[in-house]
């Protein structure tokens, strides 16, 4: 009996040192106690820039799984109808507005393959892109959502669930896609993302994107960020001056470009 | 005992009163219309008018090499064409600082990252002593290194691309431009801006200017977003009405 | 700064490299990898810049003619990342370039690898690494 008795002991001492192992991770916190995401960053694989949903290798392009956690099975739930949009974008990719310059929207922003820098200050969650020196700026001292308002990149309001930071992201324009794939959101979504540090070089990061008028229900993706090398700066990214507009434009001090 | 307690509490004090003032965090804006010309302009249209920004030298002018004049005088006469800003390039510093557009800063102990409404640029400043870039690339924002003065942010930005003006009458810096900029709270809701600007090849000797900013202090205020769009012949461009 | 550029590209012969040409939006929107040209000439201008870099080269035709192209790399970014500076290239630098064509049939190419003289050569397949 007291063989037995030792044996549950030990056996749910193991269970406990298991469950202790698989415990959240502890971040470093910053001075006011919230987790301190700050650093340069960019999704551990790029393969979500070129598709979000499951693709084979093109040139120029590598083959990449699903980012789409939900629903179960990877595909982007559209209505009737929109995957054919899709597929039309797919077909005139000089149409995608990241080739044009345009800040990449929300959640695209957040895989491209150029670095991102996040920044916490007080109230104030920074997320800079390199690509089209991207910025979002996001506060979390619950403040209203601005009315009426239409933008790239949205407007974000963020808080604190634990350690995850949850941001919520409305005014949308619609105009951005969700990869270069062409797959896309379309005017009126809505999303909500969840950031949450997973390791000391790790952030999860996922995205809940509804939009009743494309989609026939709510879908959610996951892209991981990896922290980059401590060297690593974001560099300047003017995208306007060097596409192939800039033939367009005229002399600045005298110089043609 | 008391003694020791009185000291405490005045160095407390004192590094708390610092800590108040080397903060630069907040949503800032140059009131007034520098933007248009540095060297200030006469009244027109209903406007009053404006004084030059330029403290040193203190003839109010920008000490330009006589070749360099010629360049001012073409862009002057363009400018509803010419000027970088209406292609949508990125402002350029100083110009992004006294543009009537709102900025925010933000400080963390080792770097101020600077986030400007106008075409949403963006400066990391590094204050931890790092070294600029070799002269091997060029950024519209410059290369910018911080660090402080007592109170005073002293940010050292060089690497400029040349094709960015000083303001909207064609002034402008060139390819060398080098500009050390000062930031001072002056008050709880005011901010100095002073840079020094030089460029051997464009200027007699280097020069000052300063202007006061001023916080938004409206509840919940924000910067929005601000990005260009092309116009019906698919070229990047802000109406011109922007820059009047 | 030239022998550390080429002390570079040897390091970047050894262990493969990657031109993200077209990390910054897709290759398809613009070329055709159905259409490969190959040209040998000598370079007017390097221009260092995002979205992409441009090289401006003179190429002679069989018939003797000289053709400006325009031969689209790297963002600044990611050839910065790897050791490329807005001198890297000079007007005069006589490189190779195995590129692919326009769409729009234009004298507009999509590097895939550019050569030096000396053999040295600087390819990448794809825009895998983007901006890293």
């Amino acid at each position: 009996m007291k063989a037995g008795n030792s044996m549950k002991v030990a056996m749910l001492l193991l269970a406990t040192m298991v469950a202790a192992a698989q415990t959240e991770f502890t971040p470093p916190r910053l001075a006011d106690g919230r987790p301190n995401f700050g650093g340069i960053w960019m999704a551990a694989s790029l393969s979500a820039a070129f598709n979000v949903e499951e693709h084979g290798a093109s040139y120029g392009t590598p083959a990449g799984p699903s980012v789409i956690v939900d629903p179960p099975g990877g595909k982007l739930p559209y209505l009737p109808g929109m995957r054919e949009r899709a597929a039309d974008n797919d077909q005139h990719r000089e149409r995608d507005p990241v080739g044009q310059c345009h800040m990449h929207g929300v959640p695209r922003i957040m895989f491209p393959p150029f670095p991102l820098e996040i920044v916490q200050d007080g109230n104030y969650v920074v997320i800079l892109a390199e690509t089209e020196h991207g910025v979002r700026i996001i506060p979390t001292d619950g403040r209203p959502f601005l009315k009426d308002y239409s933008a790239w990149n949205g407007d974000s309001r963020g808080h604190w669930d634990g350690d995850t930071l949850v941001v919520e992201v409305r005014g949308l324009n619609g105009r951005s896609w969700l990869d270069q794939a062409g797959n896309f959101m379309g005017a009126g979504a809505h999303v909500v993302e969840r950031f949450r540090l997973t390791g000391k070089d790790t952030l999860d990061y996922q995205a809940t994107v509804e939009n009743p008028a494309v989609f026939s229900r709510p879908f959610t993706l996951r892209v991981p960020l990896r922290r980059r090398p401590a060297d690593v700066e974001l560099l300047e990214y003017g995208c306007i001056e060097g596409e192939r507009d800039a033939a367009h434009l005229p002399a600045i001090n005298g110089e043609k470009k | 005992m008391m003694r020791a307690v009185l000291i405490w509490f005045l160095f407390a004090g004192t590094a708390w009163a610092q800590a108040q003032s080397r903060d630069l965090r907040g949503i800032w804006q140059a009131t007034g219309t520098a933007y248009r010309n540095l060297e200030g302009t006469p009244a027109q249209r209903g406007q009053p008018a404006a004084k030059s920004t330029v403290v040193d030298p203190a003839n109010g002018k920008i000490p330009y090499r006589p070749d360099a004049r010629k360049v001012v005088d073409r862009n002057s006469k363009e400018r509803e064409t010419s000027d970088p800003l209406l292609s949508c390039f990125q402002p350029g510093v100083p110009r992004a600082a006294l543009l009537p557009e709102p900025f925010q800063i933000f400080q963390n102990p080792d770097r101020v990252v600077i986030v400007y409404q106008h075409v949403h640029a963006y400066r990391v400043i590094f204050t931890d002593g790092r070294p600029h870039y070799d002269d091997g690339i060029e950024f519209y924002m410059g290369d910018s290194r911080g660090r402080w003065e007592g109170n005073t942010l002293v940010v050292d930005v060089t690497n400029f691309k040349p094709e960015t003006w000083l303001d909207n009458a064609g002034n402008f810096g060139g390819n060398k431009l080098h500009v050390v900029e000062r930031y001072t709270r002056t008050g709880a809701d005011t901010l100095r801006y002073e840079a020094t600007i030089e460029n051997p090849e464009v200027f007699e000797r280097p020069w000052n200017i300063r202007v006061d900013l001023a916080r938004h202090t409206e509840p919940n205020f924000q910067l929005l977003e601000h990005e260009c769009e092309r116009d019906a012949q698919g070229v990047y461009r802000h109406p011109p009405q922007f820059l009047k | 700064m030239k022998r550390i550029f080429g002390l570079l590209l040897q390091f970047l012969c050894l262990f493969g490299s990657v031109l993200p040409a077209s990390a910054h939006h897709s290759f398809a929107a613009e070329f055709d990898d159905k259409k490969p040209v190959k040209l040998e000439g000598t370079v007017v201008r390097f221009e260092f810049m995002n979205p992409h870099s441009w090289i401006h080269l003179d190429v002679k035709n069989p018939d003797g003619a000289v053709v400006r192209w325009a031969v689209e790399t790297g963002s600044t970014n990611a050839l910065f990342r790897r050791g490329w500076r807005k001198d890297s290239l000079r007007a005069g630098d006589r490189i190779t370039v195995d590129a692919f064509r326009a769409k729009d049939g234009s004298n507009t190419a999509n590097a895939n690898s550019v050569k030096l003289p000396d053999g040295r050569q600087f390819s990448g397949a794809s825009s895998r690494e983007g901006g890293q």
